[in-house]
C-alpha cells in the first residue's frame, strides 16, 4: 500500500492520580491507509477514548502522552507545537463525539457552529478577531458570507432538510440524530483527511444509526476521508470498517481485516466479544459473557492484561508480555506465551474445534497462534 | 459459531448519498450558490412515499436568523414586566441625561426648609429680582432644597456610578473567575485565594482604603473603590458555572475543531454562563447606589454639595420623625429603579437562555 495516512506508534498516555498511574493507552500501534475505515472495539473502559483523544492532541489534563509516536503523513504530530495542532484539528483531523446531546454549543445557531469551524480552518477571509466576532453576534451572520454558505452546503450533505432555515436553529431545535449530523457535517465541513468517530451512534436509536454509519461511508467516499471508528458495537463494525483493532485494557489484542475478524477471531478476548454478543438467527445460543470487568488501569503487575479473564491463561500469561505477530492472512494478535513442551498439542486441540476451517487452510498459522514466543521465534 | 459477519446489507442512504453526488446534489466544494435545488435521484428507503394530499400539507416554518439584537427586541415585545422595566430603566436615565432641563429648579436654589410635598413657597426662581410663588411637590429638605430637583440631579452621580462600578465588577470579576475556573490549578488558587481575601473584607472598609489609596474623593475614585469592592460576588459566581460547563462535550468538540483556549472561553463557555451573571448584576446595581451613599456619608464619595440619592437618604434620615418626605422620596426613587432593573435583568436573563425561551414560541 501507499504511505498511511495515519501511524500510530507504541503510543503510551498516562494519567497520574493519587493512587497511581493510570496506563489508559499502553504502546498502540496502529496504522490508516488513506480512504480507509478502520474500527477501534472494546468494552468500556479499554481506552478508546483516550487513544483517540491523544490522537488529536485533547487529552485531557492531567493526562499526558508519554511516549511512542503520532505521524500524520509521517510528520510526527508530537513534535509540532500546540498552535500548530490547533491548526491541525478540525482542519486535517477532525472529531465526531459521542454524545450529540452535547456536542453543539446550546448558545450558538447550529449554522454558526459549522461556519466558525470554516472561518477557522479554510482561510475564507472572514476575521475571527474579537470585534467581527462581536458584530456577528450582535447583527447575526452575513447570510451570504463564504462561511455560511458552506455550513448550508455541508448541512444539505448531511441530508438535513431545508438547511437554510434549520442552520439558524438552535441545537436544542434539533433532535439527537440531527444533532449527530450537525456534528458530522462540522467534522467535514474542512475536508479533514482523517474523521475520528468516538462511538458516533450509540445514543441514537437504531434506524438512525444505519442512517448515520450510510452517511459517514457515502461521505468519506465524497470527501476522501480516511475515519477511524470507534465503538464497542460489532455490528457497526461489520457494517463499516475496512479493518478492525481490538483494544482491551490500554492494549490492542488483535488487528484484523472485518471480514476476518468475525469469521475466525484470535485473540480469547476477541472470541470473549463475539460470544457476548446475542444472534438472532440462533435462539438456542446461551450468551457467553466474558466474566469479571475491564480492571483499572493502574499499575497492572501482570504481564497480558488480559489474563485473569482469560479462559485460556497461563501462569507465563502473568509473566512474560505478550507479543504482536501475524496469525494468518491479514491477522495479528498479541499471543499468550505458553508452556513449550505442550504448547502444540495444547493450542491445537484448544483451536481445533472452534474455528475448524482456519485449522484446516492455514495450519501452521493458526498453531502459531498460541505458541510461546521463543517457538515462534525460531519459525520465524 | 461466528462464521459469516453479521447483517452487511447495503445501506440505502448511502446509495442515496453517492447517486447525489454523482448528480452534482453532493458539492464538497466551497462557495456554491445553489444549496436548494432539489436532489434528483432521491431513493428512500422503504420505496417512493406518495406525495402528501394537498390538504395535509404543512406550511414550511419560515424561521428568521435571530441575531441578538432581534432576540432582544422579541422578548421585550414578549415579556410585558422586563418591558416595564426597560421602559422604567430608559425613563430614569433620560431624565438623568436631560436633568437641566427636567429638574424644576436649581439643585442648589434654597426655599423654606422643611416643607412638605405638595407645598409652595416663595422665591426668585429666574432671578429676575422679582418674587414668585413656587411649588414643591416633593417637599424640601433641611438646607431648604427642592427635593424633586434634588432627586432628578441625584439620578445622574447614583446611575452612572452604580452602571460604572458593576460594569468595572462585572469585567473584572468576570475575568478572574472565568480563568481561574477554566485553567484550574495555580491559577486558580491564586486568584481564588485573593477572591477568598476580598470576600473576608468589609465592602466598605476596602472601599474606604482604595479611595485613601487613590487619593481622595471623586466620581472615578468611588466608581473604583467600590468596583473593586464587588468583584468578589462576580468571581465566585461566574467560576462555579465554568467548572461545570468546561466539562461538557461542546467543549471538549470546541478543542478537537481547533478553537484556542482563549476562543473556547469566551465563546463557548462565557455565553453559557452569563444568565446568572446578568440577574446578579442587576442585584449589584442597588447595593452599589446603597454603597456610594454610604462612602459620601463617610465622607468619601462624592463633594458633599452634589446631590446622590445614597446622599439625600442619608441626610434625611436624622430628621425622619419631623420630615420623612426628605429620605422617603429618594428612597422610593432608588426602589423604583431596582425593581425597573430586576425586572429588566430577569426578562434578560430568559432572552439570553436560548433554549428556554425558544421553545415556547415554536
Amino acid at each position: 500500500m501507499s504511505d498511511p495516512l495515519l501511524e500510530v506508534e507504541d503510543l503510551r498516555t498516562q494519567f497520574p492520580t493519587e493512587r497511581g498511574v493510570v496506563e489508559a493507552v499502553d504502546g498502540v500501534s496502529l496504522r490508516i491507509e488513506p480512504g480507509e475505515i478502520v474500527g477501534l472495539v472494546g468494552e468500556s473502559g479499554s481506552g478508546k477514548s483516550v487513544l483517540a483523544e491523544s490522537i488529536i492532541g485533547i487529552v485531557e489534563e492531567p493526562g499526558e502522552i508519554v511516549g511512542g509516536d503520532i505521524r500524520l503523513r509521517g510528520e510526527s504530530l508530537r513534535d509540532k507545537s500546540e498552535a500548530e495542532l490547533a491548526a491541525l484539528r478540525g482542519g486535517e483531523l477532525a472529531m465526531v463525539f459521542q454524545d450529540p446531546m452535547n456536542s453543539l454549543n446550546p448558545t450558538l445557531p447550529v449554522g454558526e457552529q459549522i461556519a466558525e469551524t470554516v472561518r477557522l480552518h479554510q482561510g475564507v477571509g472572514e476575521s475571527v478577531r474579537l470585534p467581527a466576532e462581536v458584530k456577528r453576534k450582535i447583527l447575526g451572520v452575513a447570510k451570504n458570507s463564504e462561511a455560511w454558505r458552506r455550513a448550508i452546503t455541508m448541512l444539505e450533505a448531511v441530508e438535513i432538510p431545508e438547511p437554510e432555515s434549520r442552520a439558524t436553529d438552535y441545537p436544542h431545535q434539533f433532535s439527537g440524530g440531527m444533532r449527530q449530523r450537525a456534528m458530522i457535517a462540522m467534522a467535514l465541513s474542512c475536508e479533514p483527511d482523517l474523521l475520528i468517530t468516538d462511538e458516533p451512534t450509540t445514543a441514537l436509536d437504531v434506524t438512525i444509526q444505519a442512517q448515520i454509519l450510510g452517511e459517514l461511508k457515502g461521505l468519506k467516499e465524497a470527501f476522501d476521508t480516511s475515519i477511524l471508528m470507534i465503538t464497542h458495537d460489532l455490528a457497526v463494525v461489520a457494517e463499516t470498517c475496512d479493518r478492525v483493532n481490538v483494544m482491551y485494557a490500554g492494549e490492542i489484542v488483535e488487528k484484523a481485516s472485518a471480514q476476518q475478524l468475525f469469521a475466525n477471531p484470535q485473540h480469547p478476548y476477541t472470541q470473549g466479544l463475539l460470544a457476548s454478543t446475542p444472534r438472532l438467527e440462533d435462539p438456542n445460543q446461551e450468551i457467553d459473557p466474558i466474566s469479571g470487568t475491564v480492571p483499572e488501569l493502574i499499575d497492572i503487575p501482570y504481564a497480558c492484561h488480559f489474563a485473569p479473564r482469560c479462559p485460556e491463561a497461563k501462569r507465563e500469561c502473568y509473566d512474560i508480555e505478550p507479543e504482536f505477530r501475524p496469525v494468518g492472512e491479514g491477522i495479528e494478535r498479541s499471543t499468550e506465551p505458553s508452556n513449550p513442551a505442550t504448547a502444540a498439542a495444547d493450542g491445537e486441540g484448544r483451536r481445533g474445534d472452534r474455528s475448524v476451517s482456519n485449522t484446516e487452510d492455514r495450519p501452521e498459522e493458526h498453531v502459531a497462534a498460541c505458541l510461546r514466543r521463543g517457538r515462534e521465534a525460531d519459525r520465524l | 459459531m461466528n462464521d459469516e459477519p453479521p447483517n452487511a446489507r447495503s445501506n440505502p442512504d448511502h446509495e442515496r448519498t453517492r447517486n447525489a453526488e454523482t448528480d452534482g446534489g453532493l458539492d464538497p466544494g466551497i462557495g456554491r450558490n445553489s444549496p436548494s435545488e432539489p436532489e434528483p435521484t432521491e431513493t428512500p428507503p422503504f420505496g417512493e412515499p406518495m406525495d402528501v394530499p394537498p390538504e395535509y400539507r404543512q406550511e414550511e416554518s419560515v424561521v428568521e436568523h435571530r441575531s441578538l439584537r432581534s432576540r432582544i427586541v422579541r422578548g421585550l415585545r414578549e415579556d410585558k414586566l422586563a418591558l416595564f422595566g426597560a421602559v422604567v430603566v430608559v425613563g430614569f436615565v433620560l431624565v438623568a441625561v436631560f436633568a437641566p432641563y427636567v429638574a424644576p429648579y436649581d439643585p442648589g436654589a434654597t426655599f423654606g426648609f422643611m416643607q412638605s410635598p405638595d407645598s409652595y413657597s416663595q422665591a426668585d426662581v429666574d432671578g429676575d429680582g422679582s418674587i414668585e410663588r413656587v411649588w414643591h411637590p416633593l417637599g424640601t429638605d433641611s438646607f431648604g432644597y427642592d427635593v424633586l430637583s434634588r432627586i432628578i440631579f441625584g439620578a445622574r452621580v447614583s446611575l452612572a456610578v452604580a452602571l460604572a462600578t458593576v460594569l468595572v465588577a462585572f469585567t473584572i470579576g468576570t475575568a478572574i473567575g472565568l480563568a481561574a475556573g477554566f485553567y484550574g490549578g495555580w491559577i486558580d488558587s491564586v486568584l481564588m485565594r485573593y477572591v477568598d481575601f476580598q470576600w473576608a473584607f468589609p465592602e466598605i472598609i476596602l472601599g474606604v482604603a482604595i479611595i485613601a489609596f487613590a487619593g481622595g474623593r471623586g466620581v472615578e475614585n468611588v466608581v473604583i473603590a467600590i468596583g473593586i469592592a464587588y468583584i468578589d460576588d462576580f468571581a465566585r459566581l461566574i467560576r462555579g458555572e465554568v467548572l461545570s460547563l468546561r466539562e461538557e462535550e461542546y467543549v471538549t468538540a470546541a478543542r478537537a475543531i481547533g478553537m484556542s483556549n482563549r476562543r473556547i472561553m469566551t465563546k463557548e463557555i462565557l455565553p453559557n454562563a452569563v444568565a446568572p451573571l446578568i440577574v446578579q448584576a442587576t442585584l449589584m446595581i442597588p447595593l452599589a447606589i446603597l454603597a456610594e451613599a454610604g462612602l459620601s456619608f463617610l465622607g468619601l464619595g462624592v463633594s458633599p454639595t452634589t446631590p446622590t440619592w445614597g446622599l439625600l437618604l442619608s441626610d434625611g434620615r436624622q430628621f425622619i420623625s419631623r420630615a420623612w418626605w426628605i429620605s422617603v422620596m429618594p428612597g422610593i426613587a432608588i426602589m423604583v429603579v431596582v425593581l425597573a432593573f430586576n425586572t429588566l435583568g430577569d426578562g434578560l436573563r430568559d432572552i439570553f437562555d436560548v433554549s428556554d425561551s425558544e421553545v415556547e414560541q415554536r
